[in-house]
């Protein structure tokens, strides 16, 4: 159960509790996205599907978005929430072809350097804050059909090391959990389109820099020459921390930061390969470490 | 207080402290400086020798060398012509390692003094290899601290006549140790320099009088900044060098805390249950106090930019590792 605007409430707001459904089962949803998109505030929902938003719905001018894999995204004034303890989302069926073809040349996109990478993507700093639900980077095919193998990405992390006596009470400083998305092209945006897979793949209870993630039982095709591999947050109390930032007249601000933050690749390239989805749930180019951040630190093997 | 000459410091570097070659991987990195001047060498081969891989120095002398399978038996050499050549065993190299070479003619060292009485110059608020490092032993302690601001930081310095041609600049800037540790190693940054008149009035950092953009790609201890092209006269005795942070992506560094407590909803509300991660981010570069040897010397006064104000700003060592080479 998680307040989705927790640093505001207080003891004399009322509290509203929903609960995210599947139409159809009536089983709790896990991991929604809510977000309020006027107030920039977004979490995911945990097992249990319930989340509690503080304050009188009916005055509230805001928008709620609420979103989970393989399901519509369902987007309303938040005051049609009012009155309201649960939310059915609807399960949608994409039609998908599975891999049959056997596949032999493997090949290795966007590599890097991990001892390299010193920016990370993730954290609010003191000149812009982190407001965005997923990262994605854009990868290019040499031809339309290959295979997704496995990607390997690199994270912010301490080494701080389980081993190690003197670092273990600071272990679960490092310790995240996030998902992976894969996407096709979308013609008009150019950004990242349709899913091309529908199984949740979510790296959980990850520690250390680097994670590798072999996805060859998820059999997944890529039908044109460019894909995007996406990390989603999992914006819940299990990554949640803090950040600590200053602004122009000094003045500290301390906010709630999700874990992880992802590794900007030290190879520059001559466009820009990284998209974000912003709290609109609109995908756009992260410009942020322009020009010398323009890729992520992921990189993808692929098989044709 | 002991009297550490270079040969010794490097002594102490080299034998005092843990080896690190029982990683996978092992980097080696640091800076070759020549023992007389203490000025950069760039071009120095510096090899692994039975692994057979090796690089150059760069303009800061700043070398980077990666080993893909360490030998716990092999050896730095670092080799130049007109320098004694110096091997270092992998088992004694310590990160950010001093590497001092020798001049291999006697005689070219004696051309060189000779040419530098000549040009008159001197080094305002010298610092050497040996104040940027931390040294800690029994019979010895030398701390050094990280230096930051994100503003600006200006050190005063007095010239011993009107009308001195800045030639050079050299700042100690400061790294972060390698993981595990609590924040992140950025060897990118980009700042501002600044010399700056001094305000007849507050005696305060007063006017620019010459600004210069330095970037720096490498984590070498030692930078020097070259003013000879500028042919820049300092106007008066007194005067600032001045150091300016810019607030950008590019000089981020992340580090972590152990925050106190985060809170989660529950039935009866929300409460705080464990602890969390606490991001923090500063901006490149860190510069180098330290504690020089002589305790007779002044101690340096800096002031920190406060909006449109400058103030002194107070700080744990006595000395800013800034110096500037001026000639007269």
């Amino acid at each position: 159960m998680l307040l989705l605007c927790a640093l505001r409430a207080n003891a004399q707001e009322k509290l509203n509790k929903f609960y995210v459904i599947d139409s159809l089962s009536g089983k709790a949803v896990p991991s929604v996205s809510v977000t309020l998109v006027r107030s920039k505030l977004s979490i995911n929902t945990e097992k249990d599907g319930i989340f509690i938003i503080a304050g009188n719905l009916s005055a509230m001018r805001d928008t709620v978005i609420l979103y989970a894999q393989n399901y519509r995204t369902d987007k309303m004034p938040i005051r049609q929430l009012n009155g309201r303890n649960t939310i059915r989302l609807t399960k949608f069926v994409a039609d998908f072809k599975s891999a049959s073809t056997k596949y032999n040349d493997d090949t290795l996109l966007n590599n890097y350097r991990k001892r390299d990478i010193v920016h990370y993507a993730g954290v609010n700093t003191n000149t812009a804050k982190f407001e965005y639900l997923q990262l994605a980077q854009q990868f290019f095919t040499p031809k339309p059909g290959t295979v997704l193998k496995s990607i390997k990405l690199n994270r912010l992390s301490f080494g701080l090391d389980e081993s190690d006596y003197t670092w273990t009470h600071l272990v679960h400083l490092d310790v995240t959990k996030f998902r992976i998305r894969i996407y096709d092209i979308d013609p008009i945006t150019p950004g990242p389109g349709r899913d091309l897979c529908t199984k949740v793949i979510e790296e959980s209870k990850s520690v250390g820099s680097q994670a590798s993630i072999n996805l060859k039982k998820y059999n997944i095709t890529i039908p044109n020459a460019t894909f995007f591999v996406a990390v989603e947050w999992m914006r819940d109390f299990y990554n949640a921390g803090y950040s600590i930032s200053k602004d122009e007249k000094g003045n500290v601000n301390r906010e709630i930061n999700y874990r992880p933050a992802i590794g900007i690749s030290a190879v520059t390239g001559n466009r820009l390969n990284i998209w974000a989805l912003n709290i609109k749930r609109e995908w756009e180019p992260f410009t942020y470490f322009m020009p010398f951040g323009t890729d992520l630190a992921m990189s993808a093997t692929i098989a044709y | 207080m002991l009297n550490l000459s270079h040969r010794n410091i490097l002594f102490v570097y080299v034998i005092c402290f843990v080896p690190l070659f029982c990683q996978a991987q092992a980097n080696y990195d640091g800076q070759v400086i020549d023992k007389a001047t203490e000025d950069p060498i760039p071009g120095v081969n510096v090899t692994l020798i039975k692994e057979r891989i090796g690089t150059q120095t760069n303009k800061r002398g700043y070398f980077e060398l990666s080993s893909e399978k360490p030998l716990p038996e092999d050896t730095l050499q670092f080799s130049f012509v007109g320098y004694k050549t110096f091997k270092l065993p992998v088992s004694q190299y310590q990160s950010q390692l001093f590497v001092t070479l020798e001049a291999s003619n006697t005689q070219l060292e004696e051309v060189r003094i000779d040419k530098k009485r000549k040009l008159k110059e001197i080094v305002l608020d010298q610092f050497h290899t040996y104040d940027l490092k931390d040294v800690h032993s029994q019979a010895y302690s030398h701390p050094t601290e990280a230096v930051k601001s994100q503003t600006a930081l200006a050190k005063f310095f007095t010239a011993p006549n009107l009308n001195a041609r800045l030639l050079k600049v050299s700042l100690g800037r400061m790294d972060l140790p390698a993981a595990p540790t609590y924040a992140v190693r950025n060897k990118f940054t980009t700042f501002l320099v600044h010399i700056m008149s001094q305000d007849s009035v507050t005696h305060a950092p007063g006017k620019i009088l010459l600004t210069k953009t330095v970037s720096l790609d490498d984590n070498s201890l030692w930078v020097d900044i070259d003013f000879t092209n500028d042919k820049f006269i300092i106007p008066a005795k007194n005067f600032y060098i001045t150091v300016e942070w810019i607030i950008n992506p590019y000089n981020e560094i992340i580090g972590v805390h152990n925050a106190p407590k985060v809170a989660k909803t529950t039935k009866r509300g929300y409460q705080v249950i464990k602890d969390a991660s606490e991001y923090y981010v500063w901006y490149q570069p860190f510069l180098i106090g330290y504690n020089p040897e002589d305790d007779t010397r002044r101690h340096a006064l800096v002031y920190s930019k406060n909006g449109d104000q400058w103030q002194i700003f107070q700080r744990g060592t006595n000395e800013l590792a800034i110096s500037a080479t001026i000639h007269y």
